[in-house]
């Protein structure tokens, strides 16, 4: 990469790499500095920004990650990634979880054959069984009741085959040498 | 060890099949590929592939400094 830049400065792409490979080094504030700038030079490359947003989410700094997901975003609406790294950073603050949740139904609804549809599943069902968890005061949980009926119809859509032999036999409920009481 | 690229005269530039190759996956294979055109030519996508192919497998501080 370094010989790259030395050939040509303005190969944008090398400064993304180069930030990318300092973020994987876990080397964050060199990585938030090459990534600022290239995002200086290119205000308009969605890749950019997705990579300096990351950055930031992986040093912990989720408030400054998010305007850059959010402009990652509106930059690539089609691509799933930025989508579920913007849900991933609101899902890291309390104040945002509700969007979290709106951004992971959104991946799911609009890339349904997607990995990440498939972990957005998982994190909504675990955000379902957490909501159900919680003491309820009076009457039922709209969204619990959402919850479980949505988990129901996962599990009548799962193929027989797929669900494979039960784990477990049906074992005698009477012990043996012990007389039933049912005549 | 000495590392060549053979180019047959009217053959397809490696560094075409290289960057073809590069779109699916990153192998040992194509890196040692992009190893080879690194000794040979100063060429800025071949320096930005091959780090990008040394970093994809793991090798991320020599992807910095090459």
């Amino acid at each position: 990469m370094n010989k790259c830049l030395k050939l040509d400065l303005s190969y944008d792409n090398a400064a993304i790499a180069i930030g990318v490979s300092l973020s994987k080094l876990k080397r964050y504030d060199e990585a938030e500095v090459v990534l600022k700038a290239a995002a200086k030079i290119q205000p308009d490359n969605a890749l950019v920004k997705q990579n300096l947003a990351a950055t930031l989410a992986r040093a912990g700094k989720y408030m400054e990650a998010l305007p850059y997901f959010r402009q990652a975003a509106s930059l690539a609406p089609d691509n799933p990634a930025v989508l579920m790294g913007l849900a991933h950073c609101l899902d890291s603050m309390d104040a945002h979880r509700k969007e979290a949740l709106k951004v992971y139904k959104n991946v799911v609804k609009r890339f349904p054959d997607s990995q990440f549809a498939e972990d957005a599943k998982q994190i909504l069902n675990r955000a379902g069984q957490a909501d159900l968890r919680k003491v309820v005061d009076d009457g039922y949980r709209p969204d619990a009741v959402e919850y479980m009926i949505g988990a129901m119809k996962r599990f009548t859509e799962i193929r027989v085959s797929k669900l494979g032999v039960w784990p477990w036999r049906s074992r005698r409920l009477v012990r043996p040498g012990w007389k039933s009481t049912i005549h | 060890m000495v590392r060549v690229v053979a180019v047959p005269q009217q053959g397809i530039d490696p560094k075409l099949i290289c960057l073809a190759c590069s779109a699916t996956a990153i192998s040992k294979t194509l890196c040692l590929g992009w190893e080879a055109m690194y000794g040979m030519v100063d060429d800025s996508d071949i320096c930005f592939n091959y780090g990008v192919a040394l970093s994809e497998l793991g090798r991320v501080e020599e992807s910095l400094v090459r």
